[in-house]
């Protein structure tokens, strides 16, 4: 229920297993063929990870223009990925459905936005495919509220991250105690919201994700304080890393242009400086021997030699192994973000957008009104 | 190959047209599946009809089928608007509850542009109930149908707060029982969570709780409320219980300008001619209230709740008891649901039973429908709305209008406060 995740319908309704979720993709692909047969452009448009990667873009983007809360940007891209289930990319106007996802979050997050506000603000974003009636938007509500089975309560990592770390420092077993830095705690957070790019919020409850992103933000961190520590010595500012890495989030935030700009990618990754991005690369490589799978072994945690904070990722390791947390899906969960970061270099937004607009003009052609 | 499209989308531009066809394909539609009985009653929110389930496992059910009004401004032809922020609200914690002593969904039916809950029937409500004993002339309700409907109200309204929702208008209406005599908490259109809450309560609603019900912390104008507002209105009902009658029965303010909350004068006048007036001793936070300054124009009242639990041949202390924790001035103080189920009055004999009518010699009348009236789908639109206006007259008599009538249908739908700015 609603103060507690465990009885609530995200937990009851909507989790989901990965078989699950690959036999509905394939059963929405059937239905691609026989609606759409072979036409190239509807071909090109695939909802694979840089479709996600975009549309979760999208999302930011309305959002930060209708100065919209975090919070109420997840549950709207929470709505999208099951709505995406159970329906085709190409059977609706997608920048309708991001729309009309934060339409319904506003709502049941408490903070209601005007139908027309919404539309208008919309349609500044994209003018060519966003058509001035309100009404279009409104029956897009009632099919997505429809396909959702009325199931809209969601529930998100950010309390179970706040939970986690305060738990960490507050604990009196020192052998448990992690400080955990505003910083860190911070990039914690942008990779949460980054993790709705994926499917990980229909498989696992909150607090795996919450663990995960805290898990991967220390991962990341260790490795380049050690680099920078040999390298700056004491000129080095502890935690810069996570400092560049919100500066870079933050910088994108500030400016929304930024957004709009055909360089900008957006990632993370994007802006992390080379050496974090070399890191996810060599934990990307080498993730089944490495940390990721230290997780899984309970053993002692990666030899302390090499890093100048091993303190801080020895005491999760023991923590979650004394805790009842699944650490098989915190694994699981660590494995896929750092294979979207990965995957996010590659990403080229240009090219997403074109192929979206380009199905979008045949849609149109077919299927308009 | 890059399409130049064109700079500006008509409004014929793709939607979602292969979807809705795919989806409308495979729909059945609400009288497929419930035979529709008759017409109960109607509210800001739409109507409310009784039907017998016609397929599978909700064949002979019966149910009670809450029609959403769909907000079109003209009657003809009713075009999607987005959905009220009270429908959504209802439809999303309904979804989530379970609990036997709040209505039970049993589905949501989207149907062309219209919204139908299904609720499980329930035969009778507190309003009703009052009624019979009150007319012709009064016969009192029986203790053990009393004391335990309140206490199966606790259950219901403590499972509530302990899920972080507040009901904001509980009243006799709301109060359904079924006819094995369990008690449903109806009606959760005012509903809303309040943990970690991203806005404001005051912000989303300026008005909650229906006039005779509210708290005198709302009516002082508080921003910040609390989950006792929901226990004084389950003490308001107590006392309505016993007495038959509603204990505050104040005439409401209308609001003529939107922008301002009018003060509720007459009503916190009866509040304080049964309580007395709240002193700053027992209410330490009194002078923080916006409306603080209003109380000055009362003149002094002394305590009298006593004494009209007397004159109500009220005699049993420790219900008194309870009467007075809940309807406690200070919010801070006021008896919360989940302590008031340890009450020693639900300890003492008789105890709170799990069919409040056992033991009672009343069988009262099954809940009225009118059987002309079974077009759920609302193809005679005019005639069946000339006709709940006339059963509105009828049955509702000099009861306060629902909330959305009176004063706050602007904060739940943009739609319609827009229209009123104009």
């Amino acid at each position: 229920m609603s103060a507690n995740y465990w009885a609530s319908s995200q937990r009851n309704k909507w989790q989901v297993t990965r078989k699950i979720i690959h036999d509905a993709r394939m059963s929405i692909e059937a239905i691609e063929k026989k609606e759409f047969g072979v036409n190239i452009a509807l071909q090109e448009c695939k909802y694979d990870l840089n479709m996600r990667i975009y549309l979760h873009q999208m999302i930011i983007k309305l959002g930060r223009r209708l100065n919209l809360r975090q919070l109420i940007m997840s549950s709207a891209e929470i709505y999208m990925t099951r709505f995406l289930l159970k329906a085709s990319i190409k059977e609706v106007n997608i920048y309708l459905l991001v729309a009309t996802c934060i339409y319904v979050a506003c709502k049941i997050e408490e903070c209601p936005q005007h139908i027309r506000t919404i539309l208008s603000e919309a349609r500044r974003c994209w003018p060519e495919f966003i058509p001035n009636d309100l009404t279009k938007l409104a029956e897009l509500e009632f099919y997505l509220i429809d396909e959702l089975d009325c199931y809209l309560i969601v529930y998100h990592p950010y309390n179970s991250l706040t939970q986690i770390v305060n738990i960490l420092q507050e604990t009196h077993n020192t052998s448990l105690r992690v400080e955990i830095t505003p910083d860190e705690l911070q990039a914690a957070w942008s990779i949460v919201n980054d993790s709705y790019i994926l499917d990980l919020h229909m498989m696992f409850p909150p607090h795996i994700i919450a663990v995960a992103a805290l898990y991967l933000t220390l991962l990341l961190g260790v490795d380049l304080n050690t680099v920078e520590g040999n390298i700056h010595q004491a000129n080095s500012v502890p935690n810069s890393s996570h400092s560049e890495l919100i500066k870079g989030k933050s910088d994108t935030a500030r400016s929304p242009s930024a957004f709009n700009s055909p360089n900008s990618k957006m990632s993370p990754v994007a802006h992390m400086t080379p050496r974090i991005s070399n890191n996810i690369k060599m934990h990307t490589a080498k993730r089944d021997t490495h940390a990721v799978s230290e997780l899984g072994n309970h053993k002692s945690p990666p030899g302390a030699q090499n890093y100048r904070y091993p303190k801080k990722i020895e005491a999760l390791i023991n923590f979650l192994t004394s805790s009842n947390i699944n650490l098989q899906e915190v694994i699981q969960s660590v494995q896929e973000l750092l294979s979207l970061y990965q995957s996010w270099e590659f990403y080229d937004e240009i090219a997403e957008r074109n192929t979206v607009h380009n199905a979008l003009i045949v849609l149109n052609k077919n299927y308009s009104g | 190959m890059v399409v130049q499209p064109m700079r500006m989308a008509t409004s014929h531009f793709f939607t979602i047209r292969p979807y809705r066809e795919r989806k409308d394909e495979s729909r059945v539609s609400v009288t497929e599946r419930y035979e529709i009985l008759g017409y109960i009653a109607a509210g800001t929110y739409g109507k409310v009809y009784k039907a017998k389930g016609k397929l599978g496992n909700f064949k002979d059910h019966l149910y009670a089928i809450k029609k959403f009004k769909t907000d079109s401004k003209d009657n003809e032809v009713a075009h999607y608007t987005g959905i009220s922020q009270s429908a959504i609200r209802e439809m999303s914690l309904c979804k989530e509850l379970n609990h036997k002593n709040i209505s039970k969904l049993s589905e949501i039916i989207l149907e062309k542009k219209c919204i139908y809950m299904v609720f499980e029937f329930a035969e009778y409500d507190l309003l009703q109930i009052i009624h019979y004993h009150s007319h012709p002339k009064p016969r009192p309700i029986p203790e053990i149908t009393l004391k335990s409907a309140v206490y199966q109200i606790m259950q219901g309204l403590s499972f509530l707060h302990q899920n972080w929702i507040l009901h904001r208008d509980l009243k006799p209406a709301n109060i359904m029982v079924t006819s094995d005599g369990v008690i449903k908490i109806g009606d959760l259109g005012l509903a809303r969570k309040f943990n970690n809450p991203l806005q404001g309560l005051y912000t989303g609603d300026k008005v909650v709780v229906t006039i005779w019900y509210r708290a005198p912390e709302l009516l002082l104008g508080a921003r910040d409320y609390t989950p006792a507002i929901d226990t004084w209105a389950v003490g308001c009902i107590l006392a309505e219980l016993l007495s038959l009658r509603p204990l505050f029965k104040g005439e409401e303010t209308k609001i003529d300008n939107k922008k301002h909350v009018p003060f509720q004068e007459n009503q916190l006048l009866k509040i304080l001619e049964i309580l007395g007036t709240p002193t700053l001793s027992k209410w330490p936070s009194l002078n923080s209230y916006p409306e603080y300054p209003q109380l000055t124009r009362f003149t002094l009242f002394p305590p009298s709740l006593k004494a009209w639990y007397r004159s109500n041949n009220g005699s049993n202390q420790n219900c008194l008891r309870l009467l007075s924790q809940l309807l406690e001035y200070d919010p801070s103080k006021r008896i919360s649901a989940l302590d008031a189920l340890n009450h020693p009055w639900f300890k003492e004999d008789p105890k709170p039973a799990e069919n409040i009518f056992e033991g009672s010699k009343f069988r009262y009348p099954q809940r009225k429908i009118q059987r002309e009236d079974t077009d759920i789908l609302g193809n005679s639109g005019k005639q069946a709305f000339e006709h709940h206006q006339h059963m509105r007259a009828v049955n509702r008599m000099k009861r306060p209008f629902p909330l959305g009538i009176s004063n706050s249908s602007a904060a739940y739908n943009g739609n319609v406060a827009k229209r009123i700015a104009r």
